[in-house]
């Protein structure tokens, strides 16, 4: 298996512009499980900001050469440029309630010489439980055994 | 609070008693595949360490699938970057996943 680094050097330039211009996100998602342990696979990043599109924001895409394309027709809001190809921007969290309210349950996950906010665990599941899709199926007993995991580590 | 990346959790075990873990130090973690002067008993000990493990959270979760639990008690041993790069790297090549 190919063990390069995933992450080209324009990819983690975008996610250190966003947190060194402390834009206001975090991680969730299948993504955000990883980082909490959860033996899950993902394709891409998914990220939940504050307010898409506030200045700070374009402010630190601007800076690595990246953009904010708001939402038309049936396109959803998307990030655009080199380094952008794998992050996901989500507007909402089936079964979730509000930014504000979701990242009180955030946890400090440390990522090179950053530190980047995660949705806790138990809101993920919570998330992956209300949608309900069949990838959502797959997930969320594994999401379940590592919530236990944790609990029995006490790192929950 | 800070989620940490390697288990800084179990080391509390280990010293309460209630969990065995390995060492992690970088000179002695043991971890198959990424450690390549890994010895036949370096595999063993590392087995039985993580099987303690494993047993110690069934024993608290018995609903749990212990595979489950095995592989997020490794994985709790890797940083959050190398978590991450895996499960990407993992899930672009399970087309059961794609979006």
């Amino acid at each position: 298996m190919d063990e390069r680094p995933l992450f080209s050097p324009a990819e983690r330039r975008v996610l250190e512009s966003l947190l060194r211009h402390e834009v206001n996100f975090m991680v969730v998602g299948l993504s955000g499980a990883v980082l909490h342990g959860a033996p899950v696979v993902t394709q891409d990043i998914d990220l939940w900001f504050e307010n898409l599109g506030e200045p700070k924001m374009m402010q630190a895409l601007v800076a690595v050469g990246a953009g904010y394309a708001p939402p038309f027709g049936y396109n959803p809001p998307m990030l655009a440029g080199e380094g952008t190809e794998m992050l996901d921007l989500v507007t909402h969290m089936s079964g979730l309630g509000s930014y504000a309210a979701e990242v009180q349950h955030a946890r400090l996950v440390s990522l090179g010489d950053y530190q980047v906010k995660v949705l806790a665990l138990d809101r993920i599941l919570v998330s992956k439980v209300a949608a309900n899709r069949p990838k959502d199926q797959l997930v969320i007993p594994v999401l379940r055994d590592t919530l236990a995991t944790l609990a029995a580590t006490k790192l929950s | 609070m800070e989620l940490p990346g390697p288990n800084p959790g179990l080391d509390a075990h280990l010293k309460t008693g209630s969990l065995v873990v390995m060492n992690r130090e970088p000179t002695t973690t043991v971890s198959p595949g990424t450690t390549a002067a890994m010895t036949e008993a370096d595999t063993l000990r590392w087995a039985q360490q993580l099987a303690a493990e494993v047993d110690a959270v069934m024993a608290e979760h018995p609903e749990a699938d212990p595979e489950n639990v095995r592989h997020t008690l490794i994985l709790l041993r890797e940083s959050p970057w190398t978590r991450l790069e895996r499960s990407l790297r993992r899930g672009r090549a399970t087309p059961v996943l794609a979006r």
